[in-house]
C-alpha cells in the first residue's frame, strides 16, 4: 500500500494560497477631513464645542508625535 | 538576528522549498526601498483583486520609520532571493490580552509583498505571513508572554488568521470595527506542534 506523508509545515504554507493576510488598519475608512454639524448647539456653546475639539486633536497630534506615529496608516 | 526558514516556491510546477531568512530589527532606512519596490505591485494586485481592491491597498510602510527609529516598534522581514518578501511591525510594549489576565504581544502590521498574492501575473512566494506569524509567536515567547499573540485583522485576511487557529474575539469598534484574533499560550504553541515549528 502506498502511502503519501504529509508536511504539516508545507501544508501550512500551501493554505495560505496567496491570500492577502495584512493585518493592521484601514484609516481610509475615515476621512481626514469631516464636516460637524452644529445647528442643533446652543449658538452660546458652539465656540465652547470647536475649541474642545480643535484641543482634542492637538493632544492626539502631541501623544502621536511623541509615541512616533504617522497620521497615516501602515 | 537572522533565522533560515523555508518558503514554496510558486513560480515552479513542482513548488520546491527556497530558502529564506526572517531578519529581526530590520532596518526603518530600509522602508523607503521596499514601498519604492512594492508601490506598483501594490497598485497591480489591488486592481485584480477586483472594484473592493485589497484592503490594505493605502498602506505605506515609510509611515513606520519614525516608530521604528524611536524605538515604539520592532519591524521584522522575511528576505529571499534579495527582495522583502513581507514586513511586520510589532508594538515593543505589550497589550493586555482579551482572552487571558496577562499581556500579549500585538501585531501592528504585517503585509505579505504584494507580489506574492494570488491576484499578481505570477505569485513568487507562499507561506511569507504564517513565517511571520511563526515570528510573533517565537518573539511572544521569547519575551516571556507566554506565545499570546494579538492582532487587529482586515477582512480579507480573516480566514487566514482563522486557518492559523487564533480565536476571533470579536470586531472592535475601538479599533474600525476590525476582528481582534488571539492566540493564547496554548492555542500558540498547538499551533506550532500542529505545523511542526518548535520554538
Amino acid at each position: 500500500m502506498n502511502t503519501t506523508a504529509v508536511d504539516p509545515y508545507r501544508a501550512a504554507l500551501e493554505a495560505e494560497g496567496g491570500e492577502p493576510v495584512s493585518a493592521g488598519a484601514r484609516a481610509y475608512h475615515l476621512p481626514a477631513v469631516v464636516t460637524f454639524d452644529l445647528s442643533f448647539v446652543h449658538w452660546t456653546r458652539r465656540a465652547a464645542v470647536v475649541a474642545e475639539i480643535h484641543e482634542r486633536i492637538a493632544r492626539e497630534v502631541r501623544d502621536a508625535q511623541q509615541a512616533g506615529l504617522s497620521a497615516t496608516p501602515a | 538576528m537572522r533565522r533560515a526558514i523555508r518558503l514554496i516556491d510558486a513560480r515552479r510546477p513542482d513548488r520546491p522549498f527556497i530558502a529564506a531568512t526572517v531578519v529581526r530589527d530590520f532596518p526603518a532606512d530600509s522602508l523607503d526601498a521596499v514601498e519604492a519596490a512594492w508601490a506598483d505591485a501594490r497598485d497591480l494586485a489591488s486592481a485584480a483583486a477586483g472594484p473592493a481592491g485589497l484592503e490594505h491597498g493605502h498602506w505605506d510602510w515609510r509611515n513606520k520609520a519614525r516608530g521604528a527609529r524611536s524605538g515604539a516598534i520592532h519591524l521584522i522581514a522575511v528576505e529571499a532571493e534579495g527582495d522583502v518578501q513581507g514586513l511586520m511591525a510589532i508594538d515593543r510594549q505589550p497589550r493586555p490580552a482579551r482572552r487571558a489576565a496577562a499581556d500579549a504581544l500585538y501585531v501592528d502590521y504585517l503585509e505579505a509583498a504584494p507580489w506574492n498574492l494570488k491576484g499578481s501575473a505570477a505569485p513568487r512566494f507562499v507561506g511569507v505571513g504564517t513565517a511571520l506569524l511563526v515570528d510573533a509567536v517565537r518573539l511572544s515567547l521569547e519575551g516571556g508572554l507566554g506565545g499570546r499573540v494579538g492582532l487587529h485583522s482586515l477582512p480579507q485576511s480573516a480566514a487566514f488568521y482563522a486557518r492559523c487557529r487564533m480565536a476571533a474575539v470579536g470586531p472592535d469598534p475601538g479599533y474600525y470595527g476590525l476582528t481582534y484574533f488571539e492566540y493564547t499560550g496554548v492555542e500558540a504553541a498547538d499551533w506550532l506542534a500542529a505545523i511542526e515549528e518548535t520554538p
